[in-house]
């Protein structure tokens, strides 16, 4: 790895960490997490990713692990130094968070 | 915006170990039922019909309750188990007890009843205590949680009543008489059972058929129903069972059942995920068994009955059909989330990992859901019309649709190469 992929500025951090994110998907219903619409943010600061993600209720049974495959996608990226993920529950997830491709793949139209 | 810490789940042996116990008692009872065919056509109070309830009511639907609980209890209400290290223990006192306990009764044998009916309530007791003492940390008051909280309470009714007699087996210091074993049976069976899955419907429905907007009032109204339905009928059986109190309470009870489907079919109108599964299926036949049961139900209230095989299929819709088709359609779910927890979230996000439905055979659970059905079917008219031999076919029949849920899910257990394969062929995904 060279030492200018691990200064690589944060601004392409962050478009590659929510490629790595679009490629994280709910074992359960078969979307990835950005199509669902569960991650709320996502900040990069000098290689830093913090997250800010909810589950689609409360009482997910992927509470725990859903977040845990998160920072495990995103320190895969080169020139990630730490990733922090914060699960919320507010706002609570609606399903018109969703894009149109997940409501497509859930059968909504 | 607040932040929540998530729950640690719990590790999956402790609700493996019940519900790998609860899919043994199935195959078993589902065994069972064609061999006793002739008694079950006979009479309800035959030892070892008594014997294949207790199999099916602890070791099957009892034993998948507390392993599902144990499961749920922590994600679905976000509580805190307050001792796994005990609830492993306690696997084993239960374990033993029902092991020794389904056996006396079909051999006859009053100090194996006694014995190991008291094992098997020091058992029961002990979850119910760890349940109970859980519930403070619950962070997530879903219908659920209270569905539960009251089939506890009824629980620790049923099992006192069927603690006394299964001493009086043995002791005979009393005479048990019929309505004072109905009381008894409605208790586990209205009281533990039915608000045990009512509750647990409400929330995995919720959960994988991603419905929202549906409102709660009629859900909790509807508690209240069933509840005070069951007291009343209870009380009534205990101390005025000639009375027409048994047949209005037994009422109650039947609209309340009604109430419960009219409820679940407004909760899946909102589902956002709009194919019907074959879990679905199981769900739409375990209402519809209900609905048979209480109809049975208001039927042997009233004495419109035509024999004493009446009050078996009364306890077959419930059972089999009812509890029956729900634990099998909730196992298509449940039982891959807890392999795919155990085997693949560690990997998650690294690596490709499969979906929870390319865990199960889909062609085989739709196959299964066919012989159970069918089978189902062929037992109750069976039973209706007191032929011995069409309990029999049906019971072979539904026997071979246990052995092929049991199949799928021992699938669960194989090398991932083995599993279907497209589980991970030509697939991108990382979770």
């Amino acid at each position: 790895m060279t030492e200018a992929r691990l200064r690589m500025p944060d601004d392409v951090l962050v478009a590659e960490a929510w490629d790595q994110l679009g490629a994280v998907y709910d074992p359960e219903l078969g979307v990835n997490l950005v199509d669902l619409g569960l991650i709320y943010r996502l900040e990069v600061d000098d290689g830093e990713v913090r997250v800010t993600m909810t589950l689609t209720t409360p009482g997910c049974p992927m509470s725990d692990s859903m977040p845990e495959a998160v920072e495990r996608s995103l320190q895969m990226i080169p020139g990630v130094k730490s990733v922090a993920v914060d699960l919320v529950w507010e706002p609570r997830w609606e399903p018109e968070m969703m894009t149109e491709s997940a409501k497509r793949e859930l059968g909504w139209f | 915006m607040s932040m929540i810490k998530p729950k640690r789940s719990p590790d999956p042996d402790l609700p493996g170990r019940y519900l790998a116990t609860g899919l043994l008692g199935f195959l078993l009872f589902a065994l069972g039922v064609p061999l006793l065919a002739p008694e079950l056509v006979r009479t309800n109070d035959d030892p070892k019909v008594i014997a294949l309830t207790h199999l099916a009511v602890l070791g099957w639907i009892t034993m998948t309750m507390f392993g599902a609980l144990y499961q749920l209890f922590p994600v679905a209400l976000q509580g805190n188990i307050r001792s796994p290290r005990l609830g492993r223990w306690n696997y084993w006192v239960l374990a033993a007890g029902v092991a020794g306990f389904v056996p006396s009764f079909y051999f006859n044998w009053t100090p194996g009843v006694a014995l190991f009916g008291s094992l098997t309530v020091g058992g029961i007791l002990h979850f119910v205590s760890q349940m109970l003492r859980s519930y403070p940390s619950v962070k997530e008051w879903h219908p659920m949680a209270f569905y539960v909280l009251a089939a506890l309470v009824w629980l620790m009714a049923a099992i006192g009543f069927g603690f006394a007699y299964a001493l009086n087996w043995h002791f005979r210091w009393f005479d048990v008489s019929a309505p004072m074993l109905a009381a008894h049976v409605h208790l586990g069976l209205a009281g533990w059972m039915g608000l045990t899955l009512m509750g647990v419907t409400y929330k995995l429905t919720e959960l994988f058929s991603l419905a929202h907007g549906h409102g709660r009032r009629l859900t909790y109204a509807n508690l209240a129903v069933w509840n005070l339905g069951l007291l009343g009928l209870v009380v009534s059986l205990l101390l005025a069972s000639g009375s027409g109190m048994v047949t209005v309470f037994a009422a109650v009870l039947a609209i309340s059942a009604l109430l419960h489907v009219l409820d679940i079919g407004l909760l899946l109108r909102t589902r956002r995920r709009r194919r019907l599964t074959v879990e679905h299926w199981h769900t739409f036949a375990s209402l519809g068994s209900l609905l048979v049961a209480a109809a049975l139900g208001v039927a042997l209230a009233s004495g419109h009955i035509a024999g004493r095989s009446w009050v078996v299929a009364y306890g077959y819709a419930a059972l089999a059909g009812w509890f029956g088709f729900a634990i099998v359609g909730k196992s298509y779910k449940i039982l891959p989330f807890l392999s795919w927890l155990h085997r693949f979230s560690a990997a998650a996000g690294q690596q490709p990992v499969p979906l929870l439905r390319e865990l199960v055979d889909e062609r085989l659970a739709w196959s299964s859901f066919a012989l159970l059905l069918t089978g189902f079917t062929g037992v109750l008219a069976g039973l209706l019309l007191a032929q011995a031999s069409l309990v029999r076919g049906g019971g072979i029949v539904y026997a071979c649709g246990a052995l092929l849920f049991a199949v799928n899910a021992a699938r669960l257990a194989l090398p991932l190469s083995l599993l279907r394969k497209s589980a991970l062929v030509g697939d991108e995904r990382t979770a």
